[in-house]
């Protein structure tokens, strides 16, 4: 009987052992989780801002880049710290998943930065143009004026109105053409005028080319930055964090249970023992 | 009454966040006159910057070439390395690089601590390597100490990497005429320095060199309104620019903005080192960049408020 009882002290002790291993091998870090929320939370706010940033540059409204390459850093900055998150998980299956979906997020960011390096430094020289480009052309129609030119002046103030519609923010392609007819007039109108006028004409032919060319591809540029699917890997992300976490929850449930059963066969065991 | 005060705190509390709000969207604002940083490590990346011993035979420090002296630069087109080797680009200032999008003309470190760890291993520059440094700076009790009081693994190449990054963090010159200008001082710049300023504006310099450091927040192609390496001639491998890093075809010789802070010190200009006069210099940027011609006084007039940036170091103008 007196062993009995001890076996039964031995079983009870080893399984109390075995649980609490158990236990903490397949703890849940809430914390952890949370952070990990936080910062997916972060993730995608902080691309909300640079695709607003974005839209205030092309409109005008936003008149230096700093804000946008601060918070890409800042999105680096957090992937650097998911990576450190996916680390703590032992599943191998898990750390793998969780890996590739940090990495298209990443791949992602950096196709955005990327982008984003194009638009600011196409918008850089389209804005000097568009800034230099009218007044360049007033200043010459002036002197036009006074010289006699009447056609070469007639044509460069209809390009002035059609390069000033055009370089209002949306689509005004339709003008391009019309803006190509007259540049090619002008150049055929530019070797019948003096030298100096030559010169600057053909400097604001640059300017006119710069504009055309540009206004499309930094529009372009705008929206594949804007439109990146780094939202949806976001969501991804956070799905497949999610998917471990619950999976973390129901096995712990499934412990909770088993010992839940192991805690009621002691209490039988010991009720049979001391009967 | 103390509801009054309050509410008075608060509107100005909201008015100068919208102020703050509203000049980060200005192309150029100014300077903080200090940053917040945690001033042993600076005291300790500072006996870095000066030390010789981070290059394999002790005779090149982070200051040989960053001469805190004389703009952060050594104004020479291409710094002297290790064993008399010349470099291959033009030593950037190490001053307000802090507020720099990426670091070097190519933009190669995305951190100051990235910077750090490029010149060590230069073999035209410092030639050395962690290990090298690392057992030499063991061996030197103050760094023995400091780094075990600083850092939970004392001496290891990221501590040696943050103090560094730390102190070039600190190195900013505020206070410039122009900062004072941007900060409501409408004497801190004279009237030439001022059409400058509106010539700076109209011309579009300022839509590459803008934002807190007036450039470094943007790459750009070297070259918009005509070949300028083509008429340079002997165009070499650091031409290629942000290429060198991404060996994408479009960053051919594009290159991050300088900054303009303190532009007037930091001669010569370019990532070749060719002009050798901030005026050469204007002159190269409105042929190639802005595509146009300017009149010669009106060059001299941009090169007067250029001048406006030199900001003060530790209380004193540099």
């Amino acid at each position: 009987m007196k062993l009995n009882h001890i076996g039964s002290v031995v079983f009870g002790v080893g399984l109390a052992a075995l649980i609490t291993i158990l236990i903490f091998r397949h703890h849940i870090d809430y914390e952890k989780h949370k952070k990990v929320e936080n910062n997916l939370h972060h993730f995608s706010s902080l691309n909300a801002v640079i695709n607003q940033d974005l839209v205030l540059v092309f409109h005008g409204l936003l008149e230096n880049y700093d804000s946008i390459w601060k918070n890409i850093n800042t999105l680096q900055e957090i992937l650097t710290n998911l990576r450190d998150e996916e680390k703590a998980y032992r599943d191998k299956h898990a750390q793998n998943d969780i890996k590739q979906a940090i990495e298209t997020l990443n791949t992602t960011l950096a196709s955005k930065e990327a982008t984003i390096e194009l638009f600011k430094a196409n918008n850089a020289i389209l804005k000097n143009s568009v800034t230099y480009c009218p007044s360049a052309m007033m200043q010459l129609n002036k002197i036009l004026e006074k010289e006699q030119f009447p056609l070469l002046l007639k044509t460069m103030q209809q390009l002035l109105q059609n390069i000033l519609i055009f370089s209002r923010p949306g689509q005004h392609y339709f003008i391009a053409s019309e803006i190509n007819i007259l540049t090619k007039r002008l150049q055929q109108l530019n070797r019948d005028i003096p030298k100096s006028h030559q010169n600057q004409i053909t400097n604001i032919l640059q300017h006119i080319r710069v504009i055309v060319e540009h206004k499309k591809e930094v529009e372009q540029l705008l929206i594949t930055a804007v439109d990146s699917p780094i939202e949806h890997n976001t969501r991804e992300l956070s799905s497949t964090f999610n998917t471990y976490i619950e999976q973390q929850i129901y096995q712990i449930e499934k412990l909770r249970l088993f010992l839940y059963f192991c805690i009621m066969g002691l209490i039988s065991l010991y009720n049979c023992y001391s009967y | 009454m103390n509801l009054n005060r309050s509410m008075i705190f608060v509107s100005l509390f909201l008015s100068s966040t919208a102020i703050a709000q509203y000049v980060n969207k200005m192309p150029i604002y100014p300077l903080p006159n200090q940053i917040i940083l945690p001033p042993n490590k600076v005291a300790l990346g500072e006996r870095l910057f000066h030390d010789s011993r981070l290059s394999r035979d002790d005779s090149i420090s982070c200051a040989t070439c960053h001469d805190l002296a004389t703009g952060g630069v050594d104004n020479l087109p291409f710094s002297i390395g290790i064993d008399g080797q010349k470099g291959d680009i033009n030593t950037p200032t190490v001053f307000n690089s802090h507020f720099n999008f990426k670091q070097g003309w190519a933009g190669r470190a995305a951190t100051l601590k990235e910077q750090v760890a490029l010149p060590i291993h230069n073999p035209k520059e410092m030639d050395s390597n962690w290990q090298h440094v690392i057992s030499k700076l063991e061996k030197d009790n103050y760094y023995f100490k400091t780094f075990n009081r600083l850092y939970t693994d004392g001496i290891q190449e990221h501590n040696i990497q943050d103090a560094l990054a730390i102190f070039e963090s600190s190195l900013i010159t505020p206070d410039s005429p122009f900062d004072r200008y941007l900060n409501g001082d409408e004497n801190a710049l004279n009237e030439p320095e001022k059409k400058g300023y509106h010539l700076f504006n109209s011309y579009g310099c300022i839509s590459c060199h803008q934002g807190i450091n007036i450039g470094g927040n943007m790459f750009q192609k070297f070259g918009v309104f005509g070949d300028y390496f083509a008429d340079r001639g002997n165009i070499t491998k650091a031409d290629l620019g942000r290429f060198n890093v991404t060996g994408r075809e479009m960053d051919r010789h594009r290159f991050k903005i300088p900054s303009l802070r303190n532009v007037a010190l930091t001669a010569p200009y370019f990532h070749d080192g060719s002009a050798a006069t901030l005026k050469e210099a204007v002159k190269i940027m409105i042929r190639y960049q802005l595509g146009r011609d300017i009149p010669k006084e009106e060059i001299e007039l941009i090169i007067d408020f250029l001048g406006t940036l030199t900001g003060k170091y530790k209380g004193k103008s540099l």
